[in-house]
């Protein structure tokens, strides 16, 4: 063989996934926030899903994810660099279009079967539409702070019709009450959830 | 090539080292081995005694190196014992004859073979059975026999075995290596059915490949990683016979002779911990304090899973209370440095409880489930599952791993069976003041698809289960569940309890609910 360096080039390649898995994390909320789990053997997995307080067991196997790359010898040389880095970060955009679109996938059937699921239909997204998704699901707070946890996945351009939505709608005095009296009762079956996590008789 | 590898192993193994692969040659020639000094020290002068295929007992004398007329002096009281005095064990008719043989992997002298002639003659009055001799090059032409086809055969593999052999020897076993180099020996992989009388020839070419593959190992007497060996190839044997269903005819031998092997070790090991003056301490005193602890822990199980073994077997052991000591008086060092340190730290809690130390036992495992919750069931890395061994998890959670991402949060593959652990130890008040942190955290526990497949290092097939503790918990169902029969555990490990406490320590990705319910049943049936 020609002379080569494999143990360095390991390191490398070891240093250059790390890279690529940021950056696919920067680019899909799922990856980025997502629960992991390196399954070390094994080809199936199962976890448990609550619908309406009862619980369900999900049998199911991995998913394959593909992404082409394509390398010409005359190009090898110079892969280095930003030319290296370019192509890592096609590389993790194609990743982060898959993994976001599993990860839409995965949740529209989990909600679908949950009934927590809203399709507005194509209808602007309105007070009512909003009220009616915070209502179906469950909230998380912060036990230290008391604060609402989550984060809202959108589109970015819906994420910024949300934004300017939600400034206008600050402003009406009585939608704002609605949503207190919302989180008021969300906070109740939270508290109520929360003082489930006891050993009974 | 494996000529050399065996004349070359043969050569600077001693007596004792070459004493159980010895044994496996004979057993593979159609001898049933019925005793192996289990110290390697002489008694009446017979360190393995054979029923031979004809029904005659023998008697073998394992030696060292090459025997001149001055060596031949020395042992030559041995020898006369060997020859003279009767077998003297249940399996051998009092009285009955046998013939002596003196083995030795070196050569011997002109001068010593004349004198044996000449002896021969003087102790036919007593033996008319003359003492045979064994030398190197008889030994390398049967050990290679013994191999049969089931050698490493491709490159690579042949490759793995030797970079296996040439090992420092000093640090921990490189398990998924040795691992993946027995699969290309036992027959594991091929999905036709595989003859008894293979299954048998493989597993005694495992234990011979194991013993070359070991001497580093034991030339640093590193005994932890010698046992770790045998352990694996054990399990290895269990899997080829799980998965071709094979008589326990055919490979009982190897297995015992593998087990007998790890037994040894952890013998030496703690004999090594009697005889140590240092407090544990070993190697440059700047970087010790580092894995003191790991150490502590590593010593913890081992040596309480060896008490366990002999206790499963209803043997009274001569260092039971050097054990009991150490527990108590170390135990306050042991470290968590992942979940694969839950089953060493479960045997000492299992080992305690023996000794009547109910509340250490138990808040050992408090100690680990709260470990656990705390680290897993909040934000941050957690703690390194139990695929990650001592060296790779402390690694891991000191940053000598940077390129590592994995995390651990969330999950526990360690906790449900800990929590069955205190519960059948009515241990409520524990309980109740963990449960609302354990519910942050997934029972997580893998199911191999096919009972064989336990054995392996890592299964093909099989599932990785996480469930939801329950918000609430009944105390009274989570009573119930933790006495329930052991389920999921394959019989091959059932029927030898004994043989259970030292799989979970080297393999603890296989401790789970099912694992601890079986061991802890099988202590309890004969307490």
């Amino acid at each position: 063989m020609l002379p080569d360096f494999p143990k360095s080039r390991k390191e490398l390649s070891e240093k250059l996934r790390l890279h690529l898995r940021l950056r696919v994390q920067g680019k899909s909320p799922w990856a980025a926030l997502g629960r992991e789990h390196t399954q070390h053997e094994g080809r199936a997995f199962s976890y448990e899903q609550i619908i309406d307080e009862s619980k369900r067991i999900v049998e199911t196997g991995f998913e394959e994810m593909v992404v082409p790359i394509r390398f010409e010898f005359k190009d090898i040389p110079d892969l280095v660099g930003e030319a290296l880095f370019r192509k890592l970060d096609e590389m993790a955009d194609n990743i982060a279009e898959q993994t976001s679109q599993l990860g839409q996938r995965r949740l529209n059937e989990a909600t679908q079967l949950a009934g927590t699921a809203i399709d507005a239909g194509g209808q602007p997204f309105t007070q009512e539409l909003f009220l009616q998704g915070e209502s179906a699901r469950d909230w998380e707070f912060n036990h230290l702070t008391g604060q609402q946890e989550g984060v809202y996945i959108a589109h970015p351009q819906t994420a910024e019709r949300m934004h300017s939505l939600w400034q206008e709608w600050e402003k009406d005095s009585a939608f704002m009450k609605r949503v207190a009296e919302l989180k008021a009762r969300k906070y109740e079956e939270w508290r109520d959830r929360e003082s489930r996590r006891k050993l009974v008789d | 090539m494996i000529e050399r590898v065996v004349e070359n192993w043969l050569t600077s193994a001693n007596e004792r080292q070459y004493q159980i692969p010895f044994c496996q040659v004979l057993s593979s020639e159609g001898e049933t081995v019925i005793y192996a000094s289990p110290h390697g020290a002489l008694e009446q002068g017979k360190d393995v005694i054979t029923i031979a295929a004809d029904r005659v007992p023998c008697a073998y004398q394992l030696k060292a190196g090459r025997i001149n007329l001055k060596g031949w002096q020395a042992i030559r009281g041995e020898i006369d014992e060997l020859v003279e005095l009767p077998i003297s064990h249940p399996s051998v008719p009092t009285g009955k004859l046998h013939r002596p043989y003196l083995v030795t992997n070196g050569a011997v002298s002109d001068t010593v073979l004349n004198r044996i002639e000449s002896t021969n003659r003087v102790w036919k009055k007593y033996n008319p059975k003359p003492l045979r001799l064994i030398q190197s090059g008889e030994l390398v032409t049967r050990f290679v026999r013994a191999h049969g086809s089931f050698l490493p055969r491709e490159t690579k593999d042949f490759s793995s075995f030797l970079e296996l052999i040439v090992n420092g020897g000093s640090g921990p076993f490189d398990k998924e290596r040795f691992s993946s180099f027995l699969e290309s020996i036992v027959p594991i992989r091929p999905s036709t059915h595989v003859l008894p009388r293979d299954v048998g020839r493989s597993a005694a070419s495992a234990v011979l490949l194991t013993s070359y593959i070991v001497q580093g190992c034991e030339r640093e007497q590193n005994h932890w990683a010698v046992f770790e060996a045998w352990i694996v190839t054990a399990s290895y044997i269990l899997a080829a016979a799980s998965k071709h269903r094979t008589p326990v005819k055919w490979w009982v031998r190897s297995f015992d002779l593998c087990e007998l092997a790890a037994v040894r070790a952890l013998e030496s090991l703690c004999q090594e911990c009697v005889e140590n003056h240092t407090l544990f301490t070993q190697g440059d005193p700047f970087t010790d304090g580092a894995f003191y602890p790991v150490r502590i822990t590593i010593l913890a199980g081992t040596l309480s899973s060896l008490s366990l073994y002999h206790r499963l077997r209803s043997e009274k052991w001569e260092h039971e209370s050097f054990v009991q000591d150490f527990l108590l008086a170390h135990t306050k060092r042991i470290q968590v440095w992942g979940e694969s340190a839950a089953p060493y730290m479960t045997m000492a809690a299992l080992e305690l409880e023996q000794h009547g130390a109910h509340a250490r036992s138990e808040q050992l495992i408090g100690q680990l489930v709260e470990t656990i919750v705390s680290l897993n069931g909040s934000k941050g890395r957690g703690l390194p599952n139990p695929y990650y061994d001592p060296e790779s998890a402390v690694r891991l959670i000191s940053g000598m791993e940077p390129t590592n991402p994995e995390l651990f949060t969330g999950n526990s593959y360690a906790l449900e069976p800990l929590v069955e652990f205190l519960a059948r130890r009515l241990a409520r008040g524990m309980l109740t003041h963990f449960w609302e942190r354990i519910t942050r955290v997934h029972f997580t526990g893998f199911r191999p698809a096919e009972e064989w497949e336990w054995f392996r290092w890592r299964a093909e097939n099989g599932s990785l289960d996480h469930r939801m503790p329950n918000t609430p918990q009944s105390w009274a169902a989570l009573l119930d569940a933790a006495e329930n029969a052991p389920s999921d555990v394959p019989s091959l490990l059932r029927d030898r309890p004994s043989f259970m406490p030292f799989f979970g320590l080297v393999f603890p990705h296989r401790f789970g609910v099912g694992f601890l319910r079986s061991l802890e049943r099988a202590i309890q049936e004969r307490s």
